[in-house]
């Protein structure tokens, strides 16, 4: 008996430890959209500042002010930036392999501890059956 | 999302139901993207307009500024000659009435593509949909009939 409640205990933590990993790979999912959305919107500026080129001033909202820019510094700023957000992008998706093999690896444990518990209950009916 | 369909005929009636529950879910978000995006493109198309009427008028145009929906605040055109965009990310650029309305109608273009591109998504996930609600009702008469 005891070692059925051991088994199940084990079983309660794998499955915590596999939900843990389900909210990490969310978390991965809601981050990677948001890069996504950024890397979008600043590609969009970027086309637009080369399309005005040196001509025609460019103006930053820096909170509600807008404010002169230097053209040349204003596409480099958005280079950057779109740099940046490529680095995040690849970081998250090495992330998001680790935690699916991960995941992968805890489902098969799971399911093979399941089996094991229902071993272990065939085992015990038999037991009852024969005594 | 493609292996979707492979694995339809081992679901069970009510892990199709989920399915099913959750593709009608996605098509109802896609379609109020859809509408999102056709009030933008609207949106665009009349700032196009704007600066079209623009190119008409001639600087110093008295005109009424609408300071909200009832006060308006008399000024005049300063200028005729060029418009500030705003780009995205806070950015603003200023170009001339060409650069503007060039601008405007470009956004359209791109608005009306991708609203096409979202209707053949929508399309795609109706007819996922329709398969999972046949094969639904074919597992449930099938159990009907056996019992």
């Amino acid at each position: 008996m005891d070692r059925a409640n051991a088994l199940q205990r084990e079983l309660r933590e794998e499955a915590d430890a596999f939900q843990a990993i389900q909210q990490d790979v969310n978390k991965n999912h809601n981050a990677r959209q948001q890069f996504l959305q950024q890397q979008n919107e600043n590609e969009m500026v970027f086309k637009e500042l080369e399309i005005s080129g040196e001509e025609g001033a460019v103006y930053k909202l820096i909170g509600p002010a807008l404010v002169r820019q230097d053209a040349l510094e204003a596409r480099a700023n958005v280079k950057k930036r779109l740099e940046f957000i490529a680095s995040e992008l690849a970081r998250l998706d090495s992330q998001l392999k680790a935690l699916e093999e991960k995941q992968t690896r805890k489902h098969n444990q799971a399911s093979m501890m399941i089996k094991l518990q229902q071993e272990a209950q065939r085992l015990q009916q038999q037991a009852v059956q024969t005594a | 999302m493609a292996g979707e369909s492979v694995g339809l005929d081992s679901l069970g009636p009510q892990e199709l139901a989920e399915v099913g529950k959750q593709l009608e879910g996605e098509i109802n978000g896609f379609i109020q993207n859809a509408l999102t995006l056709q009030q933008t493109a609207g949106k665009f198309a009349a700032a196009g307009q704007s600066v079209e009427y623009l190119q008409g008028q001639k600087k110093g145009q008295p005109l009424l500024l609408p300071l909200t929906e009832s006060l308006y605040v008399s000024g005049t055109l300063e200028s005729v000659e060029s418009v500030l965009l705003e780009i995205g990310t806070g950015y603003f650029v200023e170009r001339d009435l060409e650069g503007g309305i060039d601008y405007c109608r470009r956004k359209v273009l791109l608005v009306r593509d991708k609203t096409e591109q979202l209707s053949q998504l929508i399309k795609s996930r109706q007819t996922a949909l329709a398969q999972v609600n046949a094969l639904l009702e074919q597992k449930v008469g099938g159990q009907a009939g056996q019992a």
